[in-house]
Protein backbone atom coordinates (compact mmCIF):
# COMPACT_ATOMS: atom_id res chain seq x y z
CA UNK A 1 0.00 0.00 0.00
CA UNK A 2 3.07 2.22 0.08
CA UNK A 3 3.42 2.02 -3.70
CA UNK A 4 3.74 5.76 -4.07
CA UNK A 5 6.48 6.06 -1.49
CA UNK A 6 9.01 3.87 -3.25
CA UNK A 7 11.66 5.50 -5.36
CA UNK A 8 11.54 3.03 -8.20
CA UNK A 9 8.90 0.37 -8.14
CA UNK A 10 8.70 -2.73 -10.26
CA UNK A 11 5.33 -1.54 -11.50
CA UNK A 12 6.74 1.90 -12.30
CA UNK A 13 9.33 0.31 -14.53
CA UNK A 14 6.68 -1.79 -16.23
CA UNK A 15 4.54 1.26 -16.80
CA UNK A 16 7.34 3.28 -18.30
CA UNK A 17 8.48 0.38 -20.44
CA UNK A 18 5.01 -0.41 -21.64
CA UNK A 19 4.14 3.14 -22.50
CA UNK A 20 1.42 3.12 -19.89
CA UNK A 21 2.79 6.13 -18.10
CA UNK A 22 -0.23 8.27 -18.85
CA UNK A 23 -2.03 8.68 -15.57
CA UNK A 24 -5.52 10.05 -15.22
CA UNK A 25 -5.89 13.47 -13.80
CA UNK A 26 -7.25 13.19 -10.29
CA UNK A 27 -9.35 16.20 -9.64
CA UNK A 28 -12.42 17.26 -7.81
CA UNK A 29 -15.38 16.27 -9.91
CA UNK A 30 -17.65 18.72 -11.51
CA UNK A 31 -21.10 17.63 -12.56
CA UNK A 32 -21.38 14.42 -14.55
CA UNK A 33 -21.71 14.81 -18.29
CA UNK A 34 -25.29 14.38 -19.39
CA UNK A 35 -25.94 11.04 -21.09
CA UNK A 36 -26.14 11.53 -24.81
CA UNK A 37 -28.70 9.86 -27.01
CA UNK A 38 -26.05 8.75 -29.46
CA UNK A 39 -23.98 7.15 -26.71
CA UNK A 40 -20.29 6.87 -26.04
CA UNK A 41 -18.08 4.99 -28.47
CA UNK A 42 -14.40 4.65 -27.89
CA UNK A 43 -13.37 6.99 -25.11
CA UNK A 44 -15.83 8.17 -22.49
CA UNK A 45 -15.08 10.86 -19.95
CA UNK A 46 -16.54 10.37 -16.51
CA UNK A 47 -15.83 10.46 -12.79
CA UNK A 48 -15.03 7.42 -10.70
CA UNK A 49 -15.44 7.87 -6.94
CA UNK A 50 -12.95 5.55 -5.29
CA UNK A 51 -12.28 5.47 -1.55
CA UNK A 52 -13.92 8.85 -1.11
CA UNK A 53 -11.93 10.56 -3.82
CA UNK A 54 -13.12 11.57 -7.27
CA UNK A 55 -11.02 10.61 -10.27
CA UNK A 56 -11.87 12.15 -13.63
CA UNK A 57 -10.95 9.57 -16.23
CA UNK A 58 -11.17 9.15 -19.98
CA UNK A 59 -11.47 5.46 -20.69
CA UNK A 60 -12.46 3.14 -23.49
CA UNK A 61 -16.03 2.16 -22.65
CA UNK A 62 -14.91 -1.48 -22.66
CA UNK A 63 -12.71 -0.91 -19.60
CA UNK A 64 -13.79 -2.92 -16.59
CA UNK A 65 -13.78 -1.33 -13.15
CA UNK A 66 -10.93 -3.68 -12.22
CA UNK A 67 -8.75 -2.51 -15.11
CA UNK A 68 -9.69 1.12 -14.42
CA UNK A 69 -8.57 0.74 -10.79
CA UNK A 70 -5.38 -1.14 -11.55
CA UNK A 71 -4.16 0.30 -14.83
CA UNK A 72 -5.49 3.85 -14.79
CA UNK A 73 -5.99 4.98 -11.18
CA UNK A 74 -3.01 3.06 -9.84
CA UNK A 75 -4.84 1.12 -7.14
CA UNK A 76 -3.43 -2.36 -7.66
CA UNK A 77 -4.74 -3.94 -4.46
CA UNK A 78 -7.72 -5.48 -6.24
CA UNK A 79 -6.42 -8.51 -8.08
CA UNK A 80 -7.18 -10.07 -11.44
CA UNK A 81 -7.52 -13.81 -11.06
CA UNK A 82 -9.91 -15.39 -13.52
CA UNK A 83 -11.34 -12.15 -14.99
CA UNK A 84 -14.64 -14.04 -15.39
CA UNK A 85 -16.36 -13.62 -12.04
CA UNK A 86 -15.50 -16.98 -10.60
CA UNK A 87 -12.56 -16.41 -8.21
CA UNK A 88 -13.48 -13.27 -6.23
CA UNK A 89 -9.95 -11.80 -6.23
CA UNK A 90 -11.31 -8.56 -7.70
CA UNK A 91 -14.01 -8.06 -5.05
CA UNK A 92 -14.72 -4.41 -4.18
CA UNK A 93 -17.65 -2.61 -2.56
CA UNK A 94 -19.98 -0.44 -4.61
CA UNK A 95 -22.38 1.54 -2.47
CA UNK A 96 -21.47 -0.80 0.38
CA UNK A 97 -22.28 -4.00 -1.50
CA UNK A 98 -19.58 -6.52 -2.41
CA UNK A 99 -19.37 -7.00 -6.16
CA UNK A 100 -16.92 -8.26 -8.76
CA UNK A 101 -15.02 -5.43 -10.43
CA UNK A 102 -13.97 -7.66 -13.35
CA UNK A 103 -17.58 -8.02 -14.49
CA UNK A 104 -18.40 -4.35 -13.99
CA UNK A 105 -17.91 -1.75 -16.69
CA UNK A 106 -16.23 1.30 -15.19
CA UNK A 107 -18.45 3.63 -17.23
CA UNK A 108 -21.54 1.98 -15.75
CA UNK A 109 -20.62 2.85 -12.14
CA UNK A 110 -19.61 6.45 -12.76
CA UNK A 111 -20.25 8.56 -9.70
CA UNK A 112 -21.09 5.62 -7.45
CA UNK A 113 -19.01 5.15 -4.29
CA UNK A 114 -16.42 2.41 -4.84
CA UNK A 115 -14.35 1.10 -1.96
CA UNK A 116 -11.24 -1.00 -2.50
CA UNK A 117 -8.82 -2.70 -0.13
CA UNK A 118 -6.75 0.49 -0.17
CA UNK A 119 -9.66 2.38 1.40
CA UNK A 120 -10.30 -0.05 4.23
CA UNK A 121 -7.72 1.11 6.77
CA UNK A 122 -8.33 4.27 8.80
CA UNK A 123 -6.84 7.53 7.48
CA UNK A 124 -4.13 7.29 10.15
CA UNK A 125 -3.11 3.90 8.81
CA UNK A 126 -4.71 1.81 11.56
CA UNK A 127 -5.77 -1.47 9.99
CA UNK A 128 -9.39 -2.51 9.76
CA UNK A 129 -10.18 -5.29 12.26
CA UNK A 130 -10.54 -7.71 9.34
CA UNK A 131 -7.09 -6.87 8.00
CA UNK A 132 -5.58 -7.31 11.46
CA UNK A 133 -7.44 -10.59 11.96
CA UNK A 134 -6.05 -12.03 8.72
CA UNK A 135 -2.54 -11.14 9.96
CA UNK A 136 -3.18 -12.47 13.47
CA UNK A 137 -4.43 -15.82 12.18
CA UNK A 138 -2.20 -16.11 9.13
CA UNK A 139 -5.24 -16.19 6.88
CA UNK A 140 -3.25 -16.38 3.68
CA UNK A 141 -0.20 -17.96 2.14
CA UNK A 142 0.69 -16.42 -1.21
CA UNK A 143 -1.66 -13.50 -0.54
CA UNK A 144 -3.02 -13.07 -4.04
CA UNK A 145 -6.65 -13.71 -3.09
CA UNK A 146 -6.35 -11.80 0.21
CA UNK A 147 -7.63 -8.34 -0.83
CA UNK A 148 -10.73 -9.96 -2.32
CA UNK A 149 -11.12 -12.24 0.70
CA UNK A 150 -10.93 -9.28 3.09
CA UNK A 151 -13.36 -7.08 1.13
CA UNK A 152 -15.76 -10.00 0.89
CA UNK A 153 -15.34 -10.85 4.56
CA UNK A 154 -16.09 -7.29 5.71
CA UNK A 155 -19.32 -7.35 3.69
CA UNK A 156 -20.11 -10.86 4.90
CA UNK A 157 -20.04 -9.69 8.54
CA UNK A 158 -22.07 -6.55 7.79
CA UNK A 159 -24.70 -8.62 5.96
CA UNK A 160 -25.07 -10.78 9.07
CA UNK A 161 -23.87 -13.87 7.21
CA UNK A 162 -20.99 -14.65 9.54
CA UNK A 163 -22.89 -15.99 12.53
CA UNK A 164 -21.77 -19.62 12.22
CA UNK A 165 -18.78 -21.39 10.67
CA UNK A 166 -21.10 -23.00 8.12
CA UNK A 167 -22.55 -19.61 7.21
CA UNK A 168 -19.09 -18.10 6.80
CA UNK A 169 -18.05 -20.94 4.50
CA UNK A 170 -21.23 -20.66 2.44
CA UNK A 171 -21.21 -16.88 2.11
CA UNK A 172 -17.46 -16.72 1.45
CA UNK A 173 -17.72 -19.34 -1.29
CA UNK A 174 -17.27 -16.68 -3.97
CA UNK A 175 -13.64 -16.20 -2.96
CA UNK A 176 -11.30 -18.96 -3.96
CA UNK A 177 -7.94 -19.53 -2.25
CA UNK A 178 -5.63 -21.69 -4.26
CA UNK A 179 -3.39 -22.15 -1.21
CA UNK A 180 -6.42 -23.44 0.71
CA UNK A 181 -6.04 -21.18 3.74
CA UNK A 182 -9.76 -21.57 4.34
CA UNK A 183 -9.70 -22.76 8.00
CA UNK A 184 -7.59 -19.77 9.01
CA UNK A 185 -9.76 -17.41 6.99
CA UNK A 186 -12.83 -18.64 8.87
CA UNK A 187 -11.03 -18.13 12.20
CA UNK A 188 -9.93 -14.64 11.17
CA UNK A 189 -13.47 -13.66 10.18
CA UNK A 190 -14.80 -14.81 13.55
CA UNK A 191 -12.28 -12.65 15.40
CA UNK A 192 -13.04 -9.60 13.25
CA UNK A 193 -16.78 -10.20 13.60
CA UNK A 194 -16.55 -9.81 17.38
CA UNK A 195 -14.61 -6.58 17.03
CA UNK A 196 -16.83 -5.17 14.28
CA UNK A 197 -19.97 -5.94 16.26
CA UNK A 198 -18.62 -4.24 19.37
CA UNK A 199 -17.11 -1.30 17.52
CA UNK B 1 -13.93 -7.47 -26.12
CA UNK B 2 -15.11 -5.87 -29.38
CA UNK B 3 -15.71 -2.12 -29.51
CA UNK B 4 -19.26 -0.97 -28.85
CA UNK B 5 -21.26 2.16 -28.23
CA UNK B 6 -22.41 2.60 -24.64
CA UNK B 7 -25.79 4.12 -23.81
CA UNK B 8 -27.44 4.80 -20.48
CA UNK B 9 -31.20 4.50 -20.82
CA UNK B 10 -32.86 7.27 -18.86
CA UNK B 11 -36.38 5.86 -19.19
CA UNK B 12 -38.30 2.90 -20.59
CA UNK B 13 -39.16 4.67 -23.83
CA UNK B 14 -35.53 5.37 -24.58
CA UNK B 15 -34.52 1.80 -23.68
CA UNK B 16 -37.20 0.46 -26.01
CA UNK B 17 -36.21 2.78 -28.82
CA UNK B 18 -32.52 1.90 -28.50
CA UNK B 19 -33.43 -1.78 -28.30
CA UNK B 20 -35.40 -1.85 -31.51
CA UNK B 21 -32.45 -3.39 -33.32
CA UNK B 22 -32.32 -6.43 -31.05
CA UNK B 23 -34.21 -8.51 -33.60
CA UNK B 24 -35.00 -11.97 -32.34
CA UNK B 25 -32.55 -11.80 -29.46
CA UNK B 26 -30.01 -14.10 -31.10
CA UNK B 27 -26.37 -13.98 -30.13
CA UNK B 28 -25.55 -11.88 -33.17
CA UNK B 29 -28.04 -9.18 -32.18
CA UNK B 30 -26.39 -5.77 -32.61
CA UNK B 31 -27.90 -4.40 -29.39
CA UNK B 32 -27.64 -5.94 -25.92
CA UNK B 33 -29.08 -4.65 -22.65
CA UNK B 34 -26.77 -4.31 -19.66
CA UNK B 35 -28.18 -4.80 -16.16
CA UNK B 36 -26.14 -6.81 -13.64
CA UNK B 37 -23.62 -7.59 -16.34
CA UNK B 38 -22.51 -10.88 -14.80
CA UNK B 39 -23.44 -12.83 -17.90
CA UNK B 40 -23.19 -10.16 -20.61
CA UNK B 41 -19.69 -8.88 -19.80
CA UNK B 42 -18.47 -12.45 -19.37
CA UNK B 43 -19.82 -13.52 -22.77
CA UNK B 44 -18.49 -10.36 -24.43
CA UNK B 45 -15.02 -11.13 -23.08
CA UNK B 46 -15.37 -14.62 -24.53
CA UNK B 47 -16.34 -13.14 -27.91
CA UNK B 48 -19.64 -15.03 -27.81
CA UNK B 49 -21.63 -11.80 -27.77
CA UNK B 50 -20.34 -8.96 -29.96
CA UNK B 51 -22.93 -6.17 -29.75
CA UNK B 52 -22.40 -2.89 -31.58
CA UNK B 53 -24.39 -1.12 -28.90
CA UNK B 54 -24.79 -1.80 -25.18
CA UNK B 55 -27.78 -0.17 -23.54
CA UNK B 56 -27.29 0.19 -19.78
CA UNK B 57 -30.72 -0.13 -18.18
CA UNK B 58 -29.58 0.09 -14.55
CA UNK B 59 -30.80 3.73 -14.32
CA UNK B 60 -34.32 2.26 -14.55
CA UNK B 61 -33.96 0.38 -11.27
CA UNK B 62 -35.70 3.05 -9.23
CA UNK B 63 -39.02 1.88 -10.69
CA UNK B 64 -38.22 -1.68 -11.73
CA UNK B 65 -36.42 -3.28 -8.81
CA UNK B 66 -39.37 -3.60 -6.44
CA UNK B 67 -40.72 -6.67 -4.67
CA UNK B 68 -44.48 -6.55 -4.08
CA UNK B 69 -46.27 -9.26 -2.18
CA UNK B 70 -50.05 -9.13 -2.03
CA UNK B 71 -53.17 -11.31 -2.07
CA UNK B 72 -52.86 -11.85 -5.80
CA UNK B 73 -49.32 -13.15 -5.58
CA UNK B 74 -45.78 -11.92 -5.81
CA UNK B 75 -44.54 -9.35 -8.27
CA UNK B 76 -40.77 -9.18 -8.77
CA UNK B 77 -39.12 -6.27 -10.57
CA UNK B 78 -36.88 -7.34 -13.45
CA UNK B 79 -34.04 -5.21 -12.10
CA UNK B 80 -34.32 -6.53 -8.52
CA UNK B 81 -31.05 -8.11 -7.40
CA UNK B 82 -30.96 -11.81 -6.58
CA UNK B 83 -29.55 -11.08 -3.10
CA UNK B 84 -32.27 -8.53 -2.33
CA UNK B 85 -35.09 -10.88 -3.29
CA UNK B 86 -33.50 -13.82 -1.46
CA UNK B 87 -33.40 -11.73 1.74
CA UNK B 88 -36.86 -10.15 1.37
CA UNK B 89 -38.88 -10.95 4.53
CA UNK B 90 -42.09 -11.92 2.70
CA UNK B 91 -40.27 -13.97 0.08
CA UNK B 92 -38.48 -15.81 2.90
CA UNK B 93 -41.67 -16.64 4.78
CA UNK B 94 -44.24 -17.09 2.00
CA UNK B 95 -42.12 -18.11 -1.00
CA UNK B 96 -39.24 -20.13 0.50
CA UNK B 97 -38.61 -22.04 -2.73
CA UNK B 98 -37.85 -18.79 -4.56
CA UNK B 99 -35.70 -17.54 -1.66
CA UNK B 100 -33.71 -20.78 -1.53
CA UNK B 101 -33.31 -21.09 -5.29
CA UNK B 102 -31.67 -17.66 -5.24
CA UNK B 103 -29.64 -18.19 -2.05
CA UNK B 104 -28.01 -21.34 -3.38
CA UNK B 105 -27.10 -19.86 -6.75
CA UNK B 106 -23.71 -18.46 -7.74
CA UNK B 107 -21.84 -16.50 -5.04
CA UNK B 108 -22.66 -13.62 -2.71
CA UNK B 109 -20.92 -11.13 -5.02
CA UNK B 110 -22.75 -12.37 -8.11
CA UNK B 111 -26.09 -12.34 -6.27
CA UNK B 112 -25.44 -8.70 -5.34
CA UNK B 113 -24.96 -7.87 -9.02
CA UNK B 114 -27.27 -10.14 -10.99
CA UNK B 115 -30.87 -9.13 -11.60
CA UNK B 116 -33.91 -11.40 -11.78
CA UNK B 117 -34.63 -10.39 -15.37
CA UNK B 118 -31.12 -11.33 -16.36
CA UNK B 119 -31.29 -14.54 -14.38
CA UNK B 120 -34.37 -15.67 -16.26
CA UNK B 121 -33.06 -14.51 -19.66
CA UNK B 122 -29.41 -15.53 -19.32
CA UNK B 123 -27.75 -17.61 -22.01
CA UNK B 124 -26.97 -21.26 -21.60
CA UNK B 125 -23.88 -22.24 -19.65
CA UNK B 126 -23.02 -25.00 -22.14
CA UNK B 127 -19.24 -24.96 -22.49
CA UNK B 128 -19.49 -25.38 -26.28
CA UNK B 129 -21.71 -22.31 -26.46
CA UNK B 130 -19.18 -20.33 -24.40
CA UNK B 131 -16.23 -21.28 -26.62
CA UNK B 132 -16.51 -19.86 -30.17
CA UNK B 133 -13.60 -22.02 -31.32
CA UNK B 134 -16.24 -24.75 -31.57
CA UNK B 135 -18.04 -23.88 -34.78
CA UNK B 136 -20.97 -26.20 -34.19
CA UNK B 137 -23.48 -24.65 -31.80
CA UNK B 138 -27.08 -24.17 -32.79
CA UNK B 139 -27.57 -21.61 -30.05
CA UNK B 140 -24.68 -19.46 -31.27
CA UNK B 141 -25.11 -20.11 -34.96
CA UNK B 142 -28.47 -21.69 -35.84
CA UNK B 143 -28.11 -24.59 -38.25
CA UNK B 144 -24.45 -25.25 -37.43
CA UNK B 145 -25.11 -28.35 -35.34
CA UNK B 146 -24.37 -29.29 -31.73
CA UNK B 147 -20.87 -30.15 -30.56
CA UNK B 148 -22.12 -31.21 -27.15
CA UNK B 149 -24.19 -34.20 -28.26
CA UNK B 150 -21.14 -36.22 -29.24
CA UNK B 151 -18.79 -34.22 -27.02
CA UNK B 152 -18.23 -33.95 -23.30
CA UNK B 153 -21.84 -33.89 -22.28
CA UNK B 154 -21.82 -34.58 -18.57
CA UNK B 155 -24.14 -32.21 -16.70
CA UNK B 156 -26.09 -31.51 -19.83
CA UNK B 157 -29.83 -32.01 -20.04
CA UNK B 158 -31.33 -35.47 -19.71
CA UNK B 159 -34.96 -34.58 -20.26
CA UNK B 160 -36.53 -32.42 -22.91
CA UNK B 161 -33.64 -32.64 -25.36
CA UNK B 162 -33.69 -33.11 -29.11
CA UNK B 163 -31.15 -33.64 -31.86
CA UNK B 164 -30.31 -29.95 -32.13
CA UNK B 165 -29.34 -29.00 -28.55
CA UNK B 166 -28.84 -30.70 -25.19
CA UNK B 167 -28.05 -27.63 -23.09
CA UNK B 168 -29.79 -27.03 -19.80
CA UNK B 169 -31.82 -24.00 -18.96
CA UNK B 170 -29.47 -21.98 -16.71
CA UNK B 171 -31.91 -19.82 -14.72
CA UNK B 172 -32.23 -20.37 -10.98
CA UNK B 173 -35.75 -19.45 -9.97
CA UNK B 174 -37.88 -20.14 -13.02
CA UNK B 175 -38.48 -22.48 -15.90
CA UNK B 176 -38.77 -21.25 -19.47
Amino acid sequence: MSENNRGTSRRGLFRAAGGLAALPIAARAGSLPAPTVEGDAGLAEFVLNVNGRDHRVALDVRTTLLDALREHIGLVGSKKGCDHGQCGACTVHIDGQRVLSCLTLAVAVQGEPVKTIEGLAAPDGALHPMQQAFIDHDGFQCGYCTPGQIMSAVACVREGHATTDADIREFMSGNLCRCAAYPKIVTAIKQAREQMEHA
Amino acid sequence: MRPFTYNRAVDLAQAARLGQQTGQGQTDAPVQFLAGGTSLIDLMKLDVLTPERVVDITPLRANHATVQAGHDGLRLGALAKMAAVAAHPTVLTDYPVIAQSLQFAASAQLRNMATLGGNVLQRTRCTYFRDPSWSACNKRNPGSGCAAIAGINRNHAVLGVDASCISQYPGDLAWP
